[in-house]
């Protein structure tokens, strides 16, 4: 069973009945509207996550879905990794020369908008031929079709991956997303329906049933759903959302204000959560709340400035761009997952002659070069990644490995020093250094990081790190103290477990 | 789509079992909701009579392939009696040859006469009124207070006020009226006594300020679209006041209504806030609709936003086309019908009370499958005399649409919408093959053309013939029909609210009981002007119903109305 761990946002229009919370970014930003193209990054995101589940299966490495957040590193510790970074490890064991195949473009190249669409169909059909039973690859097809508002096509598409994999949630969302779309709210809220027969009956997918119940008038339906939502979630501001529309329509206005007063607080600060707050308190009588409500809502940036794209519901070039990108980029994760690492390769160079600061193209590309031991290749992409993401350690770290798997020790060493200047607080660069220069022979040289480390931040795996520094050096009785000390953190962490 | 669906379902479900008993079990389900549907449909059923009326207008939208915006935008119509002979008449506006088109022979308006037997004649040239601006907008009134109803049309470029000379000719008085508006896009148009002085003034609704030298090109995978309006700025409004002695004074800025400005279409004016004044409501192509609340003098506030009939449930700025006002659940308030672009539901606004609105589509079952479609013309009449308002939506796109949306096409067939107990029901497939004609079409008017009780319908198509639908009803329903009669120049009692029925408890917001309810309207629906004669269902009576009229100054008067015939209802008769 492949589970999709991931909140999916609805790609319904917006013009139905707009909640303008996008679930799965409630708790991240909060958006104005919900369109296709919010639901298509969700969807990337989403098959992100179910190959991440699907790569596991086949026993992949799972650095080869990872899908790292950027410019976070320095503000949150990496897990267990930092000391388990192994840079090192590698630095004998390879001395090959390091050979290039491979460059990156710096720019974008052109393309026109039909190109673009031309491209994405063609990845998505080969896609679809060399794996016409596989759901994701029909889901690809389909998020494309829905793209290009060939909608007949994607939910058909749709139906056939819930017909090959009835356990999986996007494509139930998707297909009620397109039918509404397709101004078919009936088969929105079967398909939907449909979901929790099958054993999804997650808040995900009552959130989007209350908003179809809410579409077609049945208010009452989907103030339950609402309500069974927030059994599960009880500090979602999406299902206090839809209940509050619900209770809207239903002429339940005092509950309505409550349930949207709730929403706001808990960040559903939403220009159709104003509108709604609005409507209500002055159908309550309270014209002064009413109009403070009126003008937050219509302080938001109007969006009624349509694009002809906009206007007539096609792409843009920037857009068709964006959709190619996505439509490769999950192309080529599938083919990763068959494994054929030639056609993912050639997919995310595309992706990176399209859209060159693609970081996500980047480190999966980087990935495969691992997989290879082609380490000038890799070493060329990890260089691009850390063009494009300077502030991230971990970036360097994996370029230092990249380095050692070249042979390239004194860029390896340098690259771990950059990524100690830029987190000088942050344990992870020292870990890594430690290693780096145990592996090669250097273990008073080690110490010095590995003692910083444990300054730093005093655990057990730095104490351990610190016994086995002091060790190479020949002093026993010290690596026994660290040893020791090392235990004695671990009994502690576990006994602290043990009490919570 | 429903039954795709429940196939689909159904195949999911037994696939494993046996295919071919889900599509059995599919066909079961298909024949059983016809069925159902069938028993919903109210015993309507719509002909298209178009080919043998005689009607042989042809409707140009006069491009030539470069798109410009009033392309799409064409056409209304307007119906009434021009000739007083009991007959309602149609008027169809016409475009004509936009910069680059090539034209033997100017497009022109055009009257149909009548006959009363369901053939018109064409009595544009003898009546004078082919005026050959590109037509937009029209509507009808008796401006002058002298029994026969006059055309005011809103052109792309300088309109055109049509003076009814009562014997069967009209005198274009534009100049010397002062309302021919410079030369701006034009839109809806509508007359209405703004200060309560007893005669009307007039309301013309501008677009954007498109000339040829601003035209915006668009291209889409290499086919040419019509831009939106977004690409030009938004022109005022213009409104006139009648000084009573066939002249008209521009007060648009006076007034209040140029203190806005929005890309106006369709629009009513009505008393939507049940103060005893004219309001006025604009319908705005992407921008918030206008309520523009009368103070009682003729002054005008813009409060669509606050009183909820702006925008739709989640807030969104539609892009309105059509708009009909009338009261749809027979509460003695009067809602708005609104219909909107592509990829948008149309909405109906119901009237709280206080002026205040709500967005009552969804839970009225407007149906979803209305979104993907450009809706225009509109209204809310009672098509099965069964004492409720049922809705007329027409549908199209102007431009080849399917060929970058599969959801929607350029033709598409018009809806149909059964009221049934404040909710409504599509009844398009069901009613005969005059819901099946599958053109682009604009503006729709409503009228009982051959005067036999029940409401016919006309519909102008873009750049090809209209469509002229007769009312074959096949139920016992009762009606009435109303011509009244008012004081002064306002002869056509523009602004009397009608109420029908002898309900004891008074709806919120109204003193006098009702079951029914309608406004007389100048200008409804998309551009368009129809209506000038009320038509109520009254199910099955059989005896006279009791009516009540507020007369445009306020004062009401009651009488018994016998069923199933016209009745004349003079001021204080």
């Amino acid at each position: 069973m492949r589970e999709c761990e991931f909140a999916f946002a609805l790609a319904t229009q917006s013009h139905l009945f707009e909640t303008g919370i996008d679930l799965a970014e409630q708790n991240s930003s909060w958006k104005g509207s919900m369109s296709l193209f919010t639901g298509v990054a969700a969807l990337a995101l989403s098959l992100a996550a179910l190959y991440r589940s699907f790569n596991t299966q086949v026993d992949l490495p799972v650095s080869a879905v990872q899908q790292p957040e950027a410019n976070l590193v320095q503000e949150k510790e990496p897990a267990s990794s930092a000391l388990e970074t192994a840079v090192g490890q590698q630095i004998h064991e390879s001395s090959q020369p390091r050979a290039v195949t491979v460059r990156l473009p710096v720019s974008e190249t052109p393309a026109t908008k039909e190109e673009l669409e031309a491209e994405a169909t063609r990845v998505a059909e080969r896609l679809q031929q060399v794996l016409p039973e596989e759901p994701m690859a029909l889901h690809v097809a389909a998020l494309l079709h829905a793209q290009l508002h060939s909608t007949a096509q994607a939910e058909e598409l749709w139906k056939r991956c819930i017909q090959l994999d009835p356990r999986t949630e996007p494509y139930y969302i998707n297909l009620a997303a397109i039918a509404l779309d397709r101004g078919d709210s009936q088969l929105a809220v079967d398909t939907l329906h449909a979901a929790q027969t099958a054993g999804i009956d997650s808040p995900n997918v009552k959130h989007h049933l209350g908003i179809a119940l809410n579409g077609l008038g049945r208010s009452q339906e989907a103030i339950e759903v609402a309500k069974s939502a927030l059994a599960t979630e009880p500090n979602s501001a999406a299902h206090w959302m839809i209940l509050g529309q619900a209770q809207l329509q239903s002429g339940l206005n005092e509950e309505a204000e409550q349930s949207l007063r709730r929403a706001v607080d808990l960040g559903a600060r939403t220009k159709a959560a104003y509108f709604s707050l609005f409507n209500v308190c002055m159908r309550l009588g309270k014209r002064d709340e009413a109009k403070q409500f009126r003008d937050i809502y219509a302080s938001f940036k109007e969006d009624g400035t349509l694009s002809a794209e906009d206007r007539y519901q096609v792409l843009s070039e920037s857009e068709a761009r964006r959709v190619c990108v996505s439509v490769l980029s999950e192309a080529a994760a599938l083919y990763v997952a068959i494994p054929d690492s030639q056609n993912a390769e050639m997919l995310y160079l595309r992706i990176l002659a399209l859209d060159p600061k693609n970081q996500s193209a980047c480190r999966e590309l980087a990935d495969i070069y691992q997989q290879r031991s082609t380490p000038g290749d890799e070493q060329v992409v990890r260089e691009r990644i850390v063009e494009l993401d300077p502030l991230n350690l971990m970036n360097y770290l994996e370029l230092a490995k990249a380095y050692v798997a070249g042979g390239e020790s004194g860029k390896a060493e340098s690259a771990i020093k950059l990524a100690i200047s830029l987190s000088p607080s942050m344990v992870t660069g020292y870990a890594a250094m430690t290693d780096f220069l145990l592996e090669d022979q250097q273990p008073a040289k080690a110490q010095w990081y590995v003692e910083r480390a444990v300054e730093l931040k005093p655990s057990s795996q730095g104490y351990s790190l610190l016994a086995r520094t002091l060790r190479a050096q020949g002093l026993t009785e010290e690596a026994q103290a660290a040893d020791a000390m090392s235990a004695k953190l671990k009994a502690q962490v576990n006994s602290s477990a043990g009490r919570k | 789509m429903r039954i795709c669906l429940t196939r689909a379902n159904t195949m999911n479900n037994m696939l494993h079992l046996h295919v071919a008993q889900s599509f059995l079990l599919c066909a079961f389900l298909m024949s059983g909701r016809s069925i159902a549907q069938e028993t919903q449909a109210g015993g309507l059923r719509f002909t298209d009579v178009t080919v043998q009326s005689g009607i042989t207008f042809v409707h140009t939208h006069g491009g030539s392939g470069m798109g410009y915006i009033v392309e799409g935008m064409a056409t209304g119509l307007a119906t009434f009696d021009y000739d007083n002979d009991g007959y309602t008449d149609i008027y169809f506006l016409n475009g004509s040859a936009l910069k680059g088109t090539e034209a033997d022979t100017p497009a022109k308006n055009a009257l149909y006469r009548n006959n009363g037997d369901w053939t018109f004649t064409d009595v544009t040239e003898q009546a004078g009124v082919g005026d050959e601006g590109y037509g937009l907008g029209v509507s009808v009134a008796d401006y002058d207070g002298d029994g026969d109803q006059d055309l005011y049309i809103n052109n792309f470029g300088p309109n055109v006020l049509y003076r009814n000379n009562g014997d069967r000719t009209f005198t274009d008085v534009t100049q010397a009226a002062g309302v021919g508006n410079g030369s701006k896009v034009g839109a809806g148009v509508g007359f209405l006594d703004i200060e309560g002085d007893g005669d009307l003034d007039l309301y013309v609704a501008n677009y954007v300020d498109f000339t040829y030298e601003n035209h915006v090109p668009i291209v889409i995978n290499g086919k040419r679209f019509q831009a939106g309006p977004q690409y030009y700025s938004a022109v005022a409004d213009s409104l006139f006041r009648n000084e009573g002695n066939g002249t008209f004074t521009d007060v648009s800025q006076s007034s209040g209504i140029a203190a806005v400005t929005g890309p106006g279409m369709g629009l009513v004016c009505a008393d939507l806030d049940n103060d005893s004044d004219c309001d006025i409501y604009v319908c705005n192509d992407g921008q918030p609709n206008f309520l523009f609340i009368n103070d009682g003098t003729g002054h005008f506030e813009e409060s669509g936003l606050l009183l909820g009939a702006a925008c739709d449930f989640s807030g969104k700025a539609n892009s309105s086309m059509g708009v009909d006002c009338s009261d749809f659940d027979n509460d003695g308030l009067l809602d708005l019908m609104v219909t909107n672009y592509q990829a948008e539901m149309p909405v109906l606004y119901h009237n709280l009370g206080d002026g205040l609105f709500e967005d009552a589509t969804s839970r009225c079952r407007i149906p979803h499958s209305l979104f993907p479609h450009v809706n225009w013309g509109t209204a809310l009449v009672d098509f099965d005399n069964d004492g409720d308002q049922d809705i007329f939506i027409a549908c199209g796109h102007f431009d080849r649409i399917e060929e970058i949306d599969d959801r929607t096409s350029q033709k598409v067939a018009n809806y149909l919408l059964l009221n049934e107990g404040g909710k409504f029901v599509d009844v398009s497939s069901l009613v005969g093959e005059g819901l099946k004609v599958v053109e682009t079409s604009r503006g729709a008017a409503f009228e009982d053309f051959d005067n036999d009780g029940d409401i016919d319908a006309v519909i102008v198509n873009s750049h090809t013939k209209p469509t002229l639908l007769r009312n074959d009803a096949d139920n016992n329903n009762s009606w009435i029909e109303l011509q009244l009669q008012y004081a002064g120049q306002n002869l056509d009692a523009v602004g009397a609210v009608v109420l029908v029925g002898d309900n004891t408890k008074p709806p919120p917001g109204n003193t006098i009981p009702t079951t029914q309810m309608a406004a007389v309207m100048s200008g409804r629906g998309y551009q368009s002007h129809f209506g000038s004669r009320q038509h109520f269902g009254v199910g099955q009576a059989k005896s006279p119903v009791t009516v009540r009229v507020r007369w445009p100054n306020g004062q009401v008067q009651s009488l018994q109305v016998p069923c199933n015939q016209l009745t004349r209802i003079k001021f204080n008769d």
